[in-house]
């Protein structure tokens, strides 16, 4: 699956077969850390639904809304005959709480430069298992289906957390920073999580691809602190995480500030890309708590149930 | 005045790199730190086309170029020499070494200052000569420095102290031919008795080097009641000083050793070592440890070693008429330096005994007849190298008694009584001839009566000692190998006042110390010549002869000298011993003191003083300054994380801990490899840390326990390691401990559980391992080692295991605890003495010998693998030698578990008995 990912990638065959060698290692890591992942990711799910209050509207579903009296023209057979039985004169008809199940999409770049950690906290890419099995499970809890793009097909079962970490450590590992932009259905969302470290264009092709038949969705980008802050001093030399790429660049305060500058300019990029296609976007630092971004993600999915149903009824 | 030198001055070559490296290390600029940064990518449209290299600040260059040089100069070895030069004039230097035996301790330093001397001559381009005061030489030749090494190099010091004087000559004449001479003393600390004003003897211009150093040194060793008394002499009072004298036999094993205490103001003191005579007599060899010349070693010759004479006395007479009793004059004389025996029987058995006992000399106090049974056994024993000796008694030789070394005649001279002419004789003095040859005579004896002789032809050469009339007063004849020796006195005063005399006790020494020895030609010429067979060398050691040692008289030869080195001359049997120091001799001090031509200066120079720790250090410095620069310059200067630091401080926490830990686990419940070894007998071993001695005691014990499982009614378990520190050691009744150089220093703690398990029963079985290792003049350090535990511990009298002891027939009937060796003796608790000889078959004292030392390596014998198969090789010097270690070993075991139950058994019989009846 070698997509877009690497758009910088100008290794010689040999490196790259290095890293292949050590993406399986990182994976079979990766594989190892995943159940404290899950542990984590149903952790903080759990800490998210606690604070987590239903839909609160009625529509096609199974669980019991509220009675509510009779329109004039409304079809007799939703009539609740039971509780019409026990108040004389007038007819209730029984509204079920609204269900519809939609898919959401995630995606979680599990590239090489995600595997960084620069000591303040955990590597990018645990962070983002964690946001995104949790994600999946509060999604799951409030009746979506959640699919892993390119890894499962969407699923409500309720130990998603677990299926999904199965599918990933069976998965093989996956270099690509941004996922297949093929059309998703009109009703259902997606969710990339990722650090985005790659040109804005491709990220805006994708979304393209992924928002043709008017799917929305949301960034997440996942972001060491020093990464962020570029908190360098001294004489140095940088490396990217895959090691084909280093370059010298003297004393790193001085090039401070251009760093941020062109950082900062990416980062405004990916946010226009992502408001242009509707999508919403959020930078999380890996040192911040995962608990608060996902209150955030489960309003911002919330408010979008609204304006979709808003679409639909309107 | 210091001067600077270097070691290795080819190293200084490497100092003309350090441009190089200067231009290196300035063109080069330091590396980059490597940092990861994942967006490194989103930056190369802003990256700086080529960032200028950072180049390296001036003053780490000047570090790392000082790092180098400092480097190097070290590795080319610099020394500050603070010496200052000895010679000082132009002529030829005259080297002059002291080569005695006091120089030997500090022999080398001295051989270098003569060395050093040469050097300077050599650069000074001044011709040299040597002259060593040791050998005698007639004229003082130059040499090359080339040769002045080499004879410098081979040069030993001599066994005694050679006087300067006699030199004067040769170092006159020496000056007189070179009359600029420079001379050099390097002078040993003692001086001769010869060299009485030996500086203005010498009234040339000296230099002289000397060292104020304390000696030591053996003079004299005498016999006496119980034991040998040491002199130790030294140089310098002053302060207190102690030591150790040790006595060797002629294999050169150790006999005995004692030790001796200088009180500050002393310069003589005393060595008393106390051993049973027969061991006293294998002493012919004693040392002060520590001394390393021939001044601190005294060799025992045959007339060293204490006799044991016989008295045969027939008079019975009361205790409180002593002094008319014959026997009590000559006992009196004897008693210092001989073992005297008095058997309470007849005359015949009294004889009779004496001879089967091997009695050196026999003594018939009473002139009586003998009868003919007791005269051929008599005969017969001086033939086989007896010395008997007669005294003449108030009857007159019987006709038919033979048994004298000149004819007699019957009757006795009387002089000086009330109805004589004549006066009390006095006695003439002795021939060179006799045996009596160099003891003064005194005025005040007097003869009043004597037994005459039969004028022969055999008289004259068989008197020893004559009246000044010419009669014979002592004779003495060799019959075979042996002596017999007449007496024409009685052994009382009523006859002569010789027994009243200091001579008397002269002459049974002399006579004595003819006791034993064998040979004929020593015997019967005492100043015939003798070669030597064994010498000293300066350094006290034994050594084969030099070609020019040559033979000498023992009556006239007190004293080692040029000729004549220290050491045993005649032969084996009887060696005569000549020594460095003469008894009674005391150390001379050589003292010098500096006068207007002689100069004094210490023997060894101020060491030069080498910086290449120091610039070691600096270079070290250098190198943390310049880490700690780089680290900053590239940034990577921060304090560590604060998780580090607290893993940091709970580490060092815990190695506290760890370390703190054993004091306190030392009282604690039962271990459970403990509480299994309250269910059954586990055989256990000391964990001594070694790792290979360890795996030796376990599987030592496991084929121990197997033998045991297999032939007695003990199955033990496995064997367990214990550590004394830690593990219950009252559960195991038998512990193997195999000493090791390393089992040194335990806690006193350790030593109190030891001494507890030992108090409450437990058999500790210490093995050295070492008898295949075991000089005769210096412990092996795990000798060492085991004292240094046993003076820790409550130790029992301790006595080689007798073969009727109950742990040599425990199980087995043993003649000896064999192991890897057989050879080592096994040391077990002594046996309380037993008043009368029982003929129990065994004896167990009233409990079990809380330990048992071998050095017989037991455990490697008893080493064995699943299949019998015997793990590692023994010596083999005894038939089956590794079926009995292990028969020894099931008698060790069973000896501790049951004690002296097996010494009880022997009763059973009669107990049988009795219950019969």
């Amino acid at each position: 699956m070698v997509a877009q990912g690497s758009w910088y990638n100008n290794g010689s065959s040999a490196k790259s077969r290095d890293r292949i060698q050590d993406h399986a290692v990182q994976g079979a890591e990766l594989a190892q850390r995943l159940p404290l992942i899950t542990i984590e990711a149903r952790r903080v799910s759990a800490a998210v639904t606690a604070g987590l209050h239903g839909r609160g509207r009625a529509g096609p579903g199974e669980n019991f809304w509220q009675y509510r009296p009779l329109i004039a023209g409304e079809s007799a057979a939703r009539i609740d005959w039971r509780r019409s039985a026990r108040h004389d004169g007038q007819w209730f008809i029984r509204e079920h709480e609204w269900d519809a199940a939609r898919t959401v999409h995630l995606f979680i770049d599990r590239s090489q430069s995600m595997a960084y950690a620069s000591g303040q906290g955990p590597e990018k890419r645990d962070r983002a298992l964690i946001i995104g099995l949790a994600l999946a499970d509060l999604l799951v809890r409030a009746g979506e289906r959640v699919s892993l793009m390119g890894v499962t097909e969407p699923s409500a079962s309720r130990g998603i957390i677990d299926r999904l970490a199965e599918a990933l450590r069976i998965a093989p590992s996956d270099d690509a920073a941004l996922p297949q932009a093929l059309p998703l259905s009109q009703h259902s969302m997606a969710v990339l999580i990722g650090d985005f470290i790659t040109d804005p264009d491709l990220v805006a092709r994708c979304l393209t691809g992924l928002s043709q038949s008017g799917a929305r969705g949301t960034l997440v980008r996942i972001m060491d602190p020093a990464e962020a802050s570029f908190p360098f001093t001294g004489d140095l030399e940088l490396v990217s995480t895959e090691a084909t790429l280093s370059r010298k660049i003297g004393d790193a305060t001085s090039f401070r500030k251009a760093a941020l500058d062109a950082l900062d300019a990416h980062e405004r990029a990916l946010q226009a890309c992502a408001r242009r296609y509707g999508f919403s976007y959020h930078t999380h630092l890996t040192d911040q708590s995962a608990t608060s971004l996902l209150f955030t993600i489960m309003q911002v999915l919330a408010r979008r149930d609204v304006s979709l149903m808003a679409q639909q009824n309107g | 005045m210091g001067s600077l030198a270097f070691v290795t001055p080819l190293a200084l070559a490497a100092l003309i790199l350090l441009p190089a490296l200067w231009w290196i290390l300035r063109t080069l600029p330091p590396r980059p730190r490597r940092v990861m940064f994942p967006p490194l990518a989103l930056l190369l449209a802003i990256m700086p086309a080529a960032p200028e290299p950072k180049s390296m600040p001036l003053w780490l260059l000047l570090v790392r170029v000082a790092l180098a040089a400092c480097f190097i100069l070290a590795m080319a070895g610099p020394r500050l020499d603070q010496s200052t030069p000895r010679l000082a004039g132009k002529g030829p230097v005259l080297l002059i070494i002291g080569t005695g035996w006091s120089a030997a301790p500090d022999w080398q330093t001295r051989i270098t200052a003569a060395k050093a001397l040469v050097d300077e001559a050599e650069q000074a381009d001044r011709p040299i000569a040597l002259l060593a005061t040791g050998s005698r030489t007639d004229e003082i030749t130059l040499q090359t420095p080339a040769e002045l090494r080499a004879r410098l190099t081979s040069l030993t010091p001599v066994t005694f102290i050679p006087a300067l004087g006699i030199h004067k000559k040769a170092i006159d004449a020496f000056f007189s031919r070179f009359t600029d001479t420079e001379a050099v003393l390097i002078a040993e600390p003692l001086a001769s008795p010869a060299d009485q004003d030996v500086q203005a003897t010498l009234t040339h211009p000296f230099l002289v080097l000397s060292g104020d150093d304390q000696r030591l040194a053996l003079a004299g060793a005498r016999h006496d009641a119980d034991g040998l008394t040491l002199r130790v002499v030294r140089n310098k009072d002053g302060q207190e000083q102690s030591g150790r004298v040790t006595g060797f036999d002629s294999q050169g094993h150790l006999v005995g050793d004692a030790l001796f205490q200088f009180t500050s103001a002393a310069v003589e003191t005393e060595a008393h070592i106390k051993l049973p005579t027969m061991l006293l007599n294998d002493i012919t060899r004693l040392v002060i440890e520590g001394a390393s010349s021939a001044g601190g070693v005294w060799l025992m010759g045959a007339d060293g070693q204490r006799r044991r004479v016989g008295l045969v006395s027939q008079s019975q007479r009361d205790k409180t008429e002593a002094l008319n009793d014959p026997a009590w004059y000559v006992s009196k004389a004897l008693e210092p330096f001989a073992d005297l025996i008095t058997p309470p029987l007849g005359l015949s058995e009294s004889i009779d005994s004496l001879i089967a006992t091997k009695a050196d000399m026999i003594i018939l106090v009473d002139g009586g007849a003998l009868i003919p049974q007791a005269r051929e056994a008599l005969q017969d024993y001086v033939a086989k190298g007896g010395v008997l000796i007669r005294f003449a008694g108030p009857q007159a030789p019987k006709d038919d008694d033979t048994l004298w070394p000149v004819k007699l005649r019957p009757g006795n001279r009387s002089l000086g009584g009330a109805m004589d002419w004549e006066t009390p004789r006095h006695l003439a003095p002795f021939s060179d001839t006799s045996p009596f040859a160099g003891i003064d005579v005194p005025d005040e004896v007097t003869i009043k009566r004597q037994w005459l002789a039969e004028p022969d032809a055999d008289l004259a050469s068989r008197s020893w000692a004559q009246l000044d009339d010419g009669t014979p007063l002592v004779t003495g004849m060799t019959i075979g190998r042996g002596r017999l020796i007449l007496f024409h006195v009685t052994p009382d005063a009523t006859w002569s006042s010789l027994p009243l005399s200091g001579l008397f006790v002269n002459l049974l020494q002399r006579i004595t110390m003819l006791a034993g020895r064998h040979d004929e030609s020593t015997l019967s010429h005492p100043d015939q010549a003798v070669a030597p067979f064994q010498t000293l060398d300066g350094f006290g050691i034994t050594r084969t002869p030099d070609i020019d040692a040559q033979p000498l008289r023992p009556a006239l030869i007190l004293q080692a000298d040029y000729a004549h080195p220290a050491g045993f001359y005649g032969t084996r049997d009887a060696p005569y011993a000549l020594n460095a120091l003469k008894p009674g001799d005391r150390l001379t001090r050589a003292e010098w003191t500096a006068n207007a031509t002689q100069r004094l200066a210490p023997l060894s120079a101020t060491p030069p003083i080498s910086l290449t720790p120091w610039l070691m250090l600096v270079a070290l410095l250098l190198f943390v300054l310049d880490t700690l620069a780089t680290l900053h310059t590239r940034g990577g200067l921060t304090a560590p994380p604060r998780r580090a630091r607290m893993g940091a401080f709970l580490l060092i926490l815990g190695l506290m801990a760890v370390h703190i830990d054993p004091a306190h686990a030392v009282e604690k419940p039962l271990a459970p490899k403990d509480a299994d070894s309250t269910l059954e007998t586990h055989l256990a071993y000391v964990i001594t840390g070694d790792a290979r001695l360890d795996r030796i005691s376990a599987e030592g014990l496991q084929g121990l326990s197997d033998f045991l499982a297999e032939h007695t009614a003990l199955e033990p378990g496995q064997p367990v390691g214990v550590d004394l520190s830690y593990d219950a050691l009252d559960v195991y009744p038998f512990l193997y401990w195999p000493v090791s150089d390393a089992t040194a220093t335990l806690p006193a703690s350790v030593f109190a559980r030891v001494d507890t398990y030992m108090r409450n029963g437990g058999l500790i079985v210490f093995d050295t391992q070492d008898e295949a290792f075991k000089r005769d003049d210096q412990p092996t350090p795990e000798v060492r080692a085991l004292r240094r535990i046993l003076s820790n511990l409550t130790v029992p009298e301790l006595e080689p295991v007798p073969s009727d002891h109950v742990v040599m027939r425990a199980f087995y009937l043993l003649k000896a605890i064999p192991g890897r060796y057989a050879e080592g003796k096994t040391w077990i608790e002594a046996l309380p003495k037993e008043e009368q000889v029982t003929e129990a078959p065994a004896r167990g004292g009233d409990s079990v010998s809380p330990l048992v030392i071998s050095s017989n390596d037991l455990a490697s014998a008893w080493a064995m693998d699943r299949t019998g198969k015997a793990l590692y090789p023994i010596d083999a010097s005894m038939p089956r030698q590794r079926d009995m270690a292990l028969r020894a070993g099931v008698n060790l075991v069973m000896y501790a578990l049951t004690g002296n139950y097996k010494a009880d058994q022997v009763h059973v019989p009669s107990l049988l008995e009795r219950l019969r009846r």
